[in-house]
Order: structure tokens, then C-alpha cells, then sequence
């Protein structure tokens, strides 16, 4: 056998295991990334002066809403109970990240990295268990695994990367019929962020379509979703009462975890603009043509000696290529679905992405424009998994596509190595070298 | 179960009344409160026209049950008397209807002895409010449903709706009894007509009708209802109410999906299912459930706690500075009477001590 046999036997995805160690490979490579930028920014005041209001995120170091989630986690740790409005397995993970690492941006950010990491491995893996392919698993990995926005958001002590690791092992639980641990998982999620019920929704909305899809009767496909409810979301919602009861207990802050969740979904509600506010708008947010502009998480601006002007950190909040194909994926999910229902299948990839978009995309929609609820364009990050898992399943097979889907990837990741946040001097010489803007 | 003369039973359910009767009497001292009783200061003294000139939180039958009663009496002993008498025969009627059912099912008669004559339940609120018409009226549709008679049925079941709404939920479960579609859509006609073209009448004479009659219970806050534990504090009650839509949806679904054969255990199962998740549980509402255990055949062991608890709750309910704050002893019975009411919805819903033994052939 030749070098070229070898490598492409090396290459090769021919089973569960091999597919394992790619995407094993890729959420190692995410979290190099990852570790590498950790302690940018340091901050340069001491961890007292960064904890209670007047807080000024550039000396202490923090990115985008690590401002109000750094102090809480230090709040808590000193028995304090703050930051009530979001529930607190996330601000546990900093907590604990600051017992292991010290009160410094290892610390804060280590494990919710980690999760962010391991959101990439648990993402082939459910995107194998929808498409049953090996390539699609692989390429859904690393569209999401180098998705910028989804890269600075779960590298940050933030509540969103938790929530979505959690999601998406709760989701591919869920998918291998493991209904109980699912619900657990997905009631971890719940106690990461607010917004991680629209999952435990969109599972249930998918469950409700399959139970219905070649049931007998509308009595026996209301009994096999009922179990699932019982078995997910019950369980979710138990795990989620728990945590938060014990949260309430050790810290007196609610009478029971019931009022904790009012205060929660009453403080949420209340969230609500003006005809005067600037809002990204949902559809912003997927439309390549009206874009929200780049929000600025953490960007510092170095000029060397009036020479060249870039960037060695820079966090943005962004459009993605994979962003722009969301409306892609989701006209062609609805289309194969219609098809496959007329040739008796069922839709099982394209309405389980049908489901996840509706709920944790379109639901932005009614939030915004009817509620005028605040949104933000980082609330798609719950979102880009459905895209990344939908894109190469949807562009596989013809020729064309193919090319389409593999330029499409080569420009996701050449779009991750322009907007990496923390550049060196040599990188970012090499990126203007280019005639990129850096 | 012993077998009982239905003479019997008719008179120890008169007893029954008399003596609820006496203890809401208002002129006696140290009345038990009734509800009549508060419903004739409210207004219908000065004889105003419910719904009309007088805001009335009740569908419009009882509404004209009490305006008529105040009319017949002149001061609030005649209006009570007047009331009470009513009520009365609406219970014999309930009995009657009952033993009949029974004796179609082979049921014993013991039970409607112990149930509809000896409850404390039945001595403590059925000359109280409307709960015992409603429970007359929705009883004798349900009777003349498993006789299908289906008009008849129909328009005892409005007529139920006029008096307390609540059976509503049972029309969809009825409807699914029914054989062809035709019948569906009579029963559906004849019950939501009736009902919607009185409640229309009075929407166009007074705009604020559905306001003040049905949505004031959107209003309520939360009333001897079990997860007031979870709830303690007022501010959260709008979620309380939420999570009890949750309940009442989760439960009929179960209902549903577990598809009884029998139609009165089923009822059953709706009924207990709506009280165990409305945020309001009053406790004259278990009259709408005693009737069905009579015809279910069975004396399932927690009803003696329910009983027990169900009445201490009116007998508690004015020595507790705040009753329906967590913590108050009347909460403390009706987080009890839930736990029972629950344990006898279980056994119903899983067919734990069935009526095989307990018929009399």
C-alpha cells in the first residue's frame, strides 16, 4: 500500500470508534485553542475591587457579561446570595474553577471552556445518531467547533456554554432512548441558563411529532409522548427544583424553589425595550444581507510605532458563515420533510432541527416584535447546533453541494483563524501580510 | 356493604339537611358560616338583580336560585328557608338519581347510605352553596347519559354549567362516548347552547358580565390548595396559577390516555383531577365527588381522612387569624384532604380495589 493508501485509510471514518476519535481530535484541538487564550485579558486589579459595583470591566479583566457573572460567582462564594434572576449550576462551575485555579481567569474560565469544548464532541456525536453518517458527524464538529461567535461565547464565564453542553448531552441521551438520564441532563442545562427549557421544549414538540408519526391512535400516541414528558421533563424540572431549592436553602434566598423560579421568570419578563432602544432583531441576526452590527466583547487596539494598528485581543460577537445558511437549512428541512412524509419516513434529522430552530430561534421572533422582550444576538448560539448538524446532511450526496459544503467549511474556519480573539504579533503579521483587516 | 332500604336512606339524607340546616341557621348564635347566608348581605337583601345591578361571581342559574330565594323570603331567616329548601330538593333528587344508578350497576346501597346521608361533608356544606345542585344536576345528566338518553342528558348538563361552569371539562370526555358524530355535535349544541345563549343574553345587557361572573376567578389568588406549599408567598401566585393549568392538563391527558371503561369511575378521576389542581378547593366542592364513589362501589380507606379533614376546615377556618396563609391549621387539613383525595385517585385510576366484591349479586 502506498503513503497516499495509508493516509487515506487514516483518514478513513468507518466506524463508531474512528468517528469518536476524530471528533475526539477536534474538541482537543478546540480546547488547545481555547487554553491558549485563557488569560487574555488579565486583569490589573485585585479581585476586591472587582467584585462590588463600580466595577470597571477593562481593569478587571473581564469580557462582555463576565462582569456580572465573575463578581456573583465571588459573591457567592462568600455566602452571599446574588445574581438570582439566572439560576446558578454556571456560577457553581466558576466557583468551582476559581477553588481549583485560584480567583483569576483560569479560574473564572477553565471549565466553562471545557464545556464549550465538550459541546463539540457532544454535537458529532448527536449529529451522527440524526444523519447516521460519519462525514456529516465530522463536519458538523468542526462547522461548530470553529464557529467564532459559538468559540468566544463558550470560552467566557458565561451561563451559555454549560447550558449548551448540557442540552446537547441531554439531547443525544434522549435520541438513544436513555429518557431519565436525558431529563437529568436537561435539568442540569435549566439550572445553567433560563433559556435552556426551549431544548427541553423542542425535545418535547420532536417527541409529540414522532409519537404521532405511525401511531394507532391519538389515545396511544398521547400515551407514548405523556411517557416522555414524564421521563424528560419531569425529571428536568425535578432536577431543576432541586438545585434550586438547595441553592435557596444554603443560601436563604427563597422560601422555596418554586418562588425562586417566579422571581426568575418575573425579573425575565420584565426585560422589555422601548420604540427608542437600538435591538438586534432575531432576523438580524441570520441575514447575511442586514446584519447586527459586530458587538465588541473585549477588544484592546495596539499600534506599533504608527506602523500597523491590530488587535491582539479582540472578542466579537458576529455573523458567521454558518450563521447565513440558518434560513438554508431550515427551507430545505421543511422541503426534505415534506418529501420524506409522502414517501411514508419519517423526517426523523429534518424535524428534529425543525423543532430545535422553532425553539430556540423563531421563538425570538413573537419575544421580540410582539413582547418586545430584550434580545441579543448571542441567544443563537443555542441555535448554531441545529444549523451545523443540519448543513452537511442537507449538501451531502450531489456533487455540487459537496463543493458547496466544503467551500462553505473552508470559509467557516478561514473566518475562526481572521476573527481568532487573541492574536500574537507574528499571527497577526501574517493576517495583514494578507490584506486582512485584523 | 349491608343492603339498605332506600327509605333509609332518604331519611337520614333529610336528617342530614335538617341538621345543615340548623347549624348555617343565621338567627341561631354561633352559626357555621354558609355562604347563602353572605350572599344575602351582598345585596340580594336590597333584592337587586344579579348580574345586572349586582356583580355575581356565579354562573346564572345560581345566580336566579338566590335572587328567586330572596324574592320568596322577606328577611335573611325566609330567604335561607327558601334557599334551603331548594337545595334539599335538589339532594333528594341526587339521592334518587344515585340509588338508580346503582341499582343499574348492582351497586350496593350501603354506600349512598354512607356517602350521600352520613358524610360530615354533607352535613357541614351542602346547605352552604350551589355544589349540591350542581352535583343534582350533573349526577342526573351523567345518569341519563349511560341511559342514552342523549337530549335529556344534554340539557341537565347546561344546565349543571349554569350553576357552576366546571363540568365543562367533562364535555369532551362525553362527547368521545358518544357512537357517531351526529350525536357529538347534538350533545355539543344542545349543552354549550343552552349555556352560551343565557350568558350572551346577559353579556348584551350588561358588557361586564363575563368580567365580573367568570374572569373575577382568574382574580382569586390561591384558596386551600395543596401546593400552597410550594407557593407561600402572594406575589407568586400568578405562577401558582400556571402551574395549575400544568396540573389540570397533565392530569385530564393521564385521564385520557388511560381510557376507563367505566364511565363513572372516569368522571370520578376528572372531577378529583380538576380539584386536586385548581388553585381554588373549596371544601364544599367534594359534594361533586361523593355521588361517584356511591356508584363506584367502594369505601376506599382514605376517605375517612378526607372527610375528616374537609370538615376541619370550615370548623378551623374562623379561629386561624389568616386562613389560607401557609402554616394556618385549615391549610394544614386541606394539604391532608389533597394526600387523601389523591390516594383514593390513585386507587381509581390504577383499579386498586375494584367493585367486584363489593356488588350485591
Amino acid at each position: 500500500m502506498g503513503l497516499s493508501g495509508r493516509i487515506r485509510r487514516l483518514l478513513r471514518i468507518g466506524s463508531r470508534r474512528r468517528l469518536r476519535i476524530w471528533l475526539l481530535a477536534i474538541t482537543l484541538a478546540v480546547v488547545a485553542l481555547k487554553a491558549v487564550i485563557i488569560p487574555y485579558p488579565w486583569p490589573s486589579a485585585p479581585p476586591e475591587e472587582c467584585t462590588y459595583p463600580p466595577i470597571e470591566g477593562a481593569k478587571c479583566g473581564f469580557i462582555f457579561d463576565e462582569a456580572h457573572y465573575v463578581p456573583a460567582a465571588r459573591r457567592m462564594l462568600r455566602g452571599e446570595a446574588v445574581n438570582n434572576e439566572h439560576p446558578p449550576f454556571s456560577k457553581f462551575l466558576m466557583i468551582l474553577g476559581i477553588l481549583l485555579f485560584g480567583d483569576n481567569p483560569y479560574g473564572w474560565r477553565t471549565l466553562v471552556s471545557l464545556c464549550g469544548a465538550a459541546s463539540v464532541y457532544l454535537l458529532g456525536l448527536l449529529a451522527y445518531e440524526l444523519t447516521g453518517s460519519f462525514r456529516a458527524s465530522i463536519l458538523a464538529a468542526v462547522l461548530f467547533g470553529f464557529d467564532i461567535t459559538s468559540f468566544n461565547i463558550s470560552s467566557i464565564a458565561m451561563l451559555d456554554a454549560p447550558a449548551l453542553m448540557f442540552s446537547l448531552l441531554g439531547a443525544l441521551l434522549y435520541l438513544r432512548g436513555r429518557l431519565i438520564p436525558a431529563g437529568a441532563a436537561l435539568g442540569l442545562a435549566s439550572l445553567s441558563k433560563t433559556s435552556a427549557p426551549l431544548v427541553i421544549l423542542a425535545i418535547l414538540v420532536y417527541e409529540a411529532l414522532r409519537s404521532g408519526y405511525g401511531a394507532g391512535s391519538l389515545r396511544e400516541s398521547l400515551g407514548s409522548w405523556l411517557r416522555a414528558v414524564e421521563r424528560v421533563g419531569f425529571v428536568a424540572a425535578l432536577v431543576l427544583l432541586l438545585g434550586l431549592g438547595a441553592y435557596d436553602y444554603y443560601y436563604g434566598a427563597y422560601r422555596t424553589p418554586f418562588e425562586h423560579l417566579n422571581y426568575i421568570l418575573t425579573y425575565h419578563s420584565s426585560l422589555t425595550f422601548s420604540e427608542s432602544d437600538e435591538v438586534s432583531m432575531p432576523l438580524s441576526w441570520t441575514n447575511p444581507l442586514f446584519q447586527f452590527s459586530r458587538r465588541s466583547y473585549y477588544v484592546v487596539a495596539v499600534s506599533v510605532d504608527s506602523l500597523k494598528t491590530y488587535h491582539p485581543v479582540a472578542y466579537y460577537g458576529m455573523q458567521t458563515p454558518l450563521w447565513w445558511m440558518s434560513w438554508v437549512v431550515f427551507a430545505f428541512s421543511a422541503y426534505f420533510s415534506y418529501l420524506k412524509l409522502r414517501r411514508g419516513e419519517f423526517p426523523k434529522l429534518e424535524f428534529f432541527i425543525l423543532c430545535w430552530l422553532a425553539m430556540n430561534y423563531l421563538i425570538y421572533f413573537p419575544l421580540a416584535h410582539l413582547l418586545h422582550r430584550w434580545v441579543y444576538p448571542f441567544y443563537f448560539y443555542m441555535a448554531v447546533p441545529a444549523i451545523a448538524v443540519g448543513l452537511p446532511k442537507l449538501l451531502e450526496g450531489d456533487l455540487i453541494s459537496e463543493v458547496v459544503l466544503y467551500g462553505l467549511t473552508a470559509v467557516q474556519v478561514a473566518w475562526f483563524l481572521v476573527f481568532f480573539p487573541v492574536k500574537a504579533e507574528w499571527y497577526a503579521d501574517i493576517l495583514l501580510k494578507l490584506g486582512v483587516q485584523v | 356493604m349491608m343492603q339498605v332500604d332506600r327509605r333509609i336512606i332518604y331519611s337520614a339524607a333529610l336528617c342530614s339537611m335538617l341538621f345543615s340546616y340548623l347549624i348555617h341557621y343565621p338567627r341561631f348564635s354561633n352559626a357555621i358560616y354558609s355562604d347563602i347566608v353572605s350572599f344575602w348581605y351582598r345585596g340580594f337583601n336590597k333584592a337587586r338583580l344579579p348580574y345586572l345591578d349586582l356583580a355575581f361571581e356565579y354562573p346564572p342559574l345560581a345566580g336566579f336560585l338566590a335572587y328567586a330565594s330572596s324574592i320568596a323570603g322577606r328577611d335573611v331567616s325566609s330567604y335561607y328557608t327558601v334557599f334551603s329548601i331548594i337545595i334539599a330538593a335538589s339532594y333528594l333528587l341526587l339521592v334518587e338519581t344515585t340509588i338508580r344508578i346503582c341499582e343499574d350497576r348492582r351497586v350496593s346501597l350501603g354506600y349512598a347510605l354512607i356517602f350521600l346521608a352520613l358524610s360530615p361533608s354533607v352535613i357541614l356544606y351542602s346547605i352552604y352553596n350551589f355544589d349540591a345542585i350542581f352535583a343534582s344536576a350533573l349526577i342526573a345528566s351523567l345518569h341519563f347519559f349511560m341511559k342514552r338518553r342523549i337530549k335529556l342528558s344534554a340539557i341537565l348538563f347546561s344546565i349543571a354549567g349554569l350553576i357552576k361552569l366546571v363540568n365543562l371539562i367533562l364535555l369532551p370526555f362525553l362527547a368521545l362516548r358518544l357512537e357517531s358524530w351526529r350525536e357529538r355535535l347534538l350533545y355539543a349544541i344542545l349543552s354549550l347552547g343552552i349555556f352560551g345563549a343565557v350568558n350572551l343574553a346577559l353579556w348584551i345587557l350588561n358588557p361586564s358580565f363575563i368580567d365580573e361572573t367568570y374572569l373575577y376567578h382568574a382574580r382569586w389568588g390561591l384558596e386551600n390548595a395543596w401546593f400552597l406549599i410550594f407557593f407561600p408567598s402572594e406575589s407568586s401566585w400568578d405562577l401558582a396559577k400556571l402551574f395549575s393549568l400544568f396540573l389540570l392538563c397533565y392530569g385530564l391527558l393521564k385521564v385520557y390516555v388511560r381510557g376507563f371503561e367505566d364511565q363513572v369511575t372516569e368522571v370520578f378521576a376528572i372531577l378529583a383531577v380538576f380539584l386536586l389542581s385548581n388553585y381554588v378547593f373549596t371544601p364544599q366542592m367534594i359534594l361533586w365527588i361523593l355521588p361517584l364513589l356511591v356508584a363506584m362501589g367502594r369505601m376506599p380507606i382514605p376517605y375517612f381522612g378526607l372527610e375528616l379533614a374537609n370538615s376541619m376546615i370550615i370548623l378551623l377556618w374562623f379561629e386561624s387569624p389568616n386562613p389560607v396563609e401557609l402554616g394556618s391549621l385549615p391549610q394544614y387539613f386541606a394539604l391532608l384532604r389533597a394526600l387523601m383525595l389523591f390516594m383514593i385517585l390513585l386507587e381509581a385510576y390504577f383499579g386498586f380495589g375494584r367493585v367486584g366484591s363489593e356488588r350485591k349479586d
